[in-house]
């Protein structure tokens, strides 16, 4: 499909190209960060807004807390070939709803470990605390992610067209 | 051992205590046992106990109807435990008849590996305790010894090699859910990997679907498995899921200093916290 209307929002790493050519190298990492709406989320919005300049490796989904980010979800990012996750949330002791983000420190504690144990590259996953004033915490953040994540290289645990995913050829 | 367990059972129903005795009998002409449930008195005789009791009854508790008493060996009862934890049966509801267990044998006639690093051959939890004539002579310190083996062994590999040995593993799962269908634990009415809108876990027996379901399925268990076993025991392809349990464990005790089953008042490790839980690894 042909649309020119697009061309300065183009992304030059899609998915197709990453998962059928494994490992050309000058690929740029993909990392899915889950972001706290309340913190992180506006933390990276003020380092957008006071242009501070950070790898553009992440992809931002914005989520009601930090709580609210099931294990599965950072499970199925790998899953799907991403190089890596972040999960950030506010700092302790100042999430909006009390308490989220210590379930959350919790639960990514014991999940993380589960990773490595099957085999994860620990470097993959990341968390942090970021509040809404840290602007620049955030892209310092996004800088060692993102070196780390590369330092590991592509995610090869799924290669696509692979195996039988039960999806039939599309 | 047979005739006292016999004998508290018929005690037990005579008095109105329970309406049911959940216990083991022989099953047809063979050495080892099934589950069965026993309303009346007079059929107490069928209950056996031996080192061929090896199923965990307490699966069946939380779908009792009725008042129920439940033959329960030590790592059974740890799941009685965390059942009453998890408002999922009340205590005065279900009778727990403590046998000492002395190591439970396999089909084939050897130890269970559960058994070999037991702590708990003395339910921890029960109304009534049937002891054993020849209780376990082995140290605790042995036992501890050699609990981690098996974890730390896999520990020690690198990633990659992790990565392999749990793919080799996985490949094989064809997706029956036993594992599932004998955990007392697992009783989500509906389970995530039957969930479609959205697919969360492939459900063919892929390798990828596979990998997904083992990782949930060890982590929707995880501060909350009481390692009774029964889910590598039935794993018709032979999958090491205790390897996997067991690694859970041992973090949640490294890092919340919990151990799953024993204390019926605390809560469970991931629907609690504390201030200072540890948090090294965020940025």
């Amino acid at each position: 499909m042909k649309d020119t209307s697009s061309v300065e929002m183009k992304d030059t790493t899609s998915t197709e190209e990453r998962g059928s050519e494994p490992g050309t190298p000058k690929e740029k990492a993909k990392i899915a960060a889950f972001l706290c709406r309340w913190c992180s989320y506006a933390g990276a919005d003020l380092a957008g807004g006071s242009r501070r300049k950070y790898p553009p490796n992440i992809r931002i989904i914005r989520t009601p807390c930090s709580a609210r980010i099931n294990p599965l979800f950072v499970w199925k990012c790998l899953e799907e070939g991403l190089d890596g996750v972040l999960v950030s949330g506010c700092h302790p002791g100042e999430c909006h709803y009390t308490e989220g983000n210590y379930h959350t420190r919790r639960t990514f504690a014991v999940f993380r470990k589960l990773l490595e144990y099957i085999g994860i590259e620990p470097e993959r996953f990341h968390m942090s605390w970021v509040s809404a004033a840290e602007g620049d915490k955030w892209a310092e953040v996004v800088k060692e992610v993102a070196k780390i994540v590369e330092s590991v290289g592509p995610n090869r645990y799924f290669p696509k067209g692979n195996e039988n995913d039960g999806r039939g050829t599309s | 051992m047979v005739e006292e367990l016999r004998k508290k059972a018929e005690e037990l129903l005579r008095s109105g205590k329970v309406e049911a005795i959940i216990g083991y009998q022989r099953s047809n002409g063979s050495a080892s046992t099934t589950p069965c449930f026993i309303e009346a008195e007079d059929e107490v005789t069928r209950l056996v106990w031996d080192e061929h009791c090896v199923y965990n009854l307490t699966l069946y508790l939380k779908e009792m109807k009725k008042k129920a008493g439940v033959v329960a060996k030590g790592c059974d009862a740890k799941a009685v435990v965390a059942l009453i934890q998890e408002n999922q049966i009340e205590r005065d509801q279900v009778q727990i008849i403590g046998v000492e267990c002395e190591r439970q044998l396999d089909g084939k006639g050897r130890v269970l590996e559960k058994c070999k690093t037991c702590q708990v051959h003395i339910p921890g939890i029960y109304d009534v305790l049937i002891r054993s004539k020849t209780p376990t002579s082995k140290t605790e310190k042995e036992e501890l010894a050699e609990e981690d083996d098996a974890v730390r062994e896999l520990e020690a590999k690198p990633v990659s090699e992790r990565w392999r040995f749990w793919q080799k593993q996985f490949e094989k799962c064809i997706r029956c859910y036993a594992c599932r269908q004998i955990c007392p634990l697992c009783y989500c009415p509906e389970c995530i990997t039957e969930k479609t809108m959205p697919q969360w876990i492939l459900p063919s027996p892929s390798l990828k679907g596979n990998t997904a379901w083992n990782v949930v399925r060890a982590f929707h268990l995880a501060g909350r498995c009481v390692d009774c076993g029964e889910c590598e025991r039935v794993c018709p392809v032979g999958i090491p899921l205790r390897k996997l349990n067991k690694k859970l464990e041992k973090e949640i005790k490294t890092m919340f200093d919990y151990v799953p089953g024993l204390d019926p008042e605390k809560k469970p490790p991931l629907t609690d916290f504390r201030m200072d839980d540890p948090e090294e690894f965020v940025r």
